[in-house]
């Protein structure tokens, strides 16, 4: 059953993938939550699945060193048990017309963020960013890096014979 | 303020799961699994704060006379920890194929209409009524809507922090 989970974790960093999602911070902040929750009961499942087969000490081992793993086990358990996490976000944000003018400038990007229509935009994306160890790096490149990990300790855990061998099944 | 939030990402997925539920089965499993999660985030960030204000006898109470918190945490634990719960699905043979969810009312009406001796038309467009596609849960041996029961988890989750807001826990 983890590669149910791995499923659903994929589903939701396609769904933080697409500009709409990510244009409302609210909604993207929603779909990453989601994410980590799913992401999170792949390594619960096999801690549990570990467990019953008598090999405990083999997931202690796999979790040790699983970098990834590690690092959103902290943020996820932060979320349900303090409080939501926010990831920081980067607009980028060209307008047309007269760039002497800060304050318009300043209002026009903010109405820009907010979902509001400005005929002056030209272009606008974003970017959300984690503090992975002191360092920023976007949520997304770190959601794929987890999710092959993922990938990686289910392939571990069938050829260890903890969670029966499903052969070709789509991941 | 951290309850609201946790709140409206549930009421968010709720929204997800409405329009997925027909269709996208994948997305619809994948939206319940985040609706469990944010709605139980709830009463987790309550009794935090109780605790830090040693009100923890309090947030016992809230949550014992929470049906829906208490049901739905267990399908929540569940799905987090060992297995992804799957809301009841019951075969009908008269449904047409790939039909699977059922709506009890509207099953007892077929069945009398049946019975009563309507026509093929009148108990072919009450197979196609909407309800059929609603997803069921099975609670002590009855059967509920899920959305519907969702949605009433939601109604508790709400009182819950007004009640939090009078106690002076948040």
């Amino acid at each position: 059953m983890p590669e149910r989970r791995l499923k659903e974790a994929r589903y939701f960093l396609e769904q933080m993938k697409k500009p709409e999602i990510q244009a409302d911070r609210l909604v993207f902040t929603y779909n990453l939550n989601a994410f980590l929750g799913a992401s999170r009961s792949v390594m619960q499942y096999l801690y549990k699945r570990a467990g019953r087969v008598g090999k405990p000490e083999w997931y202690a081992q796999l979790a040790e060193k699983s970098v990834w793993c590690r690092r959103f086990r902290n943020i996820r358990n932060m979320i349900v048990h303090e409080g939501p996490f926010q990831p920081d976000a980067t607009h980028q944000i060209t307008l047309q017309g007269d760039e002497t003018d800060q304050v318009g400038v300043m209002k026009k990007c903010l109405q820009v963020i907010g979902g509001e229509v400005v005929d002056e935009l030209q272009s606008y994306s974003v970017e959300y960013h984690m503090t992975v160890e002191e360092e920023q790096l976007p949520v997304l490149d770190c959601c794929e890096a987890y999710v092959g990990e993922l990938a990686e300790n289910i392939e571990k855990a069938e050829d260890k014979g903890i969670i029966p061998d499903f052969g070709d099944i789509e991941l | 303020m951290d309850e609201q939030r946790k709140l409206a990402e549930a009421e968010y997925f709720l929204d997800e799961m409405r329009k997925s539920q027909r269709f996208f089965p994948d997305e619809f499993q994948g939206q319940l699994s985040a609706f469990l999660s944010a709605a139980r985030s709830v009463m987790q960030y309550i009794e935090t704060k109780a605790d830090k204000k040693h009100r923890l006898p309090w947030f016992q109470q809230l949550d014992i006379n929470s049906k829906w918190c208490q049901f739905f945490r267990k399908k929540r634990n569940l799905n987090t920890h060992r297995k992804p719960f799957e809301p009841q699905v019951l075969p009908y043979p008269a449904l047409p194929a790939g039909t699977h969810i059922i709506d009890l009312d509207l099953i007892e009406t077929y069945r009398r209409r049946k019975q009563e001796g309507a026509d093929e038309s009148e108990l072919t467009a009450l197979m196609m009524t909407e309800t059929f596609n609603d997803h069921v849960l099975c609670i002590d041996g009855c059967y509920a809507n899920l959305l519907q029961s969702c949605d009433e988890y939601l109604e508790e989750l709400r009182l819950n922090i007004v009640e939090a807001h009078r106690a002076g826990v948040i």
